[in-house]
């Protein structure tokens, strides 16, 4: 069982050494010369406006839980899709049972975006 | 042998893991900028992750870290960016205050938790059931046949929370134009 995970620790020790030894040789190897223009936040090559710490609209947060909403309900497709044989079947009508289930749960999740949608949440004007 | 050679494996693998877990929690809730708290949260929802996968729950290690160290997250840095960051950082003297009611907590719960350690480390040779494989197939065979009904009534929370959001957010607007 354990070692299954191995590749997932070689590769996550390997990603995060390649990191680390990216960061260090940045710091060791190249020249440092620190001027005004350079300490300033990176905003696209545009003079930065303002400060960062201000409120954002909040349509930001309906988007964000639109978001996790969404999130969740693709993750239950994986352990539906890796049984979708086993549900449906059987024979008779048991071809649908998979189906109508997931059916059922898309159904009220479509009824939320359509709210969403006609409530305007998902316009920014 | 072999058997031992595991044992010390998963030992290292686990006291990895859950060190990172706890320290990274630490630097959560001692960073001054809440941003760089959120940072370490996701590093720390990560560990758990790894957690979970030595666990034999290899599904709510995926789900822990799509979900909570996707989505949750992205909702607290949605909601920082909501608030008036600079407004609330603390300052020293609330700290102070908090530092002094913290601190007989903290010690009570320190001093709890090893004495249950001190107490579950005195049982020995307790066969401990196997753990069931947490993988998508169990998950998904008993999530769309035994428990089907609390897996429909989740689409309903989810509905419930998208028209509350919306439900907010909505007022807000009316209240600004």
């Amino acid at each position: 069982m354990l070692y299954q995970y191995l590749p997932i620790a070689l590769i996550a020790v390997f990603s995060f050494g390649l990191a680390i030894f990216f960061t260090l040789c940045a710091r060791y190897l190249g020249p440092r010369k620190i001027s005004k223009s350079k300490s300033e936040p990176f905003e696209c090559g545009n003079p930065s406006s303002g400060n960062p710490k201000t409120r954002f609209s909040i349509r930001f947060y309906v988007v964000a839980v639109i978001f996790v909403v969404f999130d969740i309900e693709a993750i239950f497709f994986f352990p539906w899709a890796v049984v979708f044989r086993q549900l449906s079947s059987g024979g008779g009508w048991n071809f649908l049972y998979g189906t109508l289930e997931m059916g059922a749960f898309l159904v009220v999740l479509a009824a939320a975006l359509y709210y969403a949608w006609a409530k305007g949440g998902l316009e920014w004007d | 042998m072999a058997a031992e050679a595991v044992n010390w494996i998963y030992a290292a693998g686990f006291y990895t893991v859950a060190g990172i877990a706890v320290l990274s929690a630490l630097i959560v809730i001692g960073a001054r900028n809440p941003v760089i708290s959120a940072v370490w949260l996701v590093v720390c929802l990560v560990a758990v992750a790894g957690i979970y996968a030595m666990l034999h729950a290899q599904f709510l290690a995926m789900v822990q870290i799509l979900v909570y160290a996707g989505a949750v997250m992205v909702l607290f840095v949605m909601i920082m960016m909501l608030i008036d960051i600079g407004k609330f950082e603390p300052g020293r003297k609330s700290q102070k205050i908090l530092r002094v009611i913290a601190a007989p907590f903290g010690v009570a719960v320190t001093v709890i938790l090893v004495t249950l350690a001190g107490q579950i480390s005195k049982v020995k040779n307790v066969q401990w059931p196997e753990p069931p494989e947490g993988t998508s197939e169990k998950i998904g065979g008993m999530l769309f046949t035994k428990y089907l009904l609390p897996f429909e009534v989740l689409s309903l929370l989810l509905l419930a929370a998208v028209i509350a959001a919306i439900y907010l957010a909505r007022r807000r607007d009316r209240e600004e134009s």
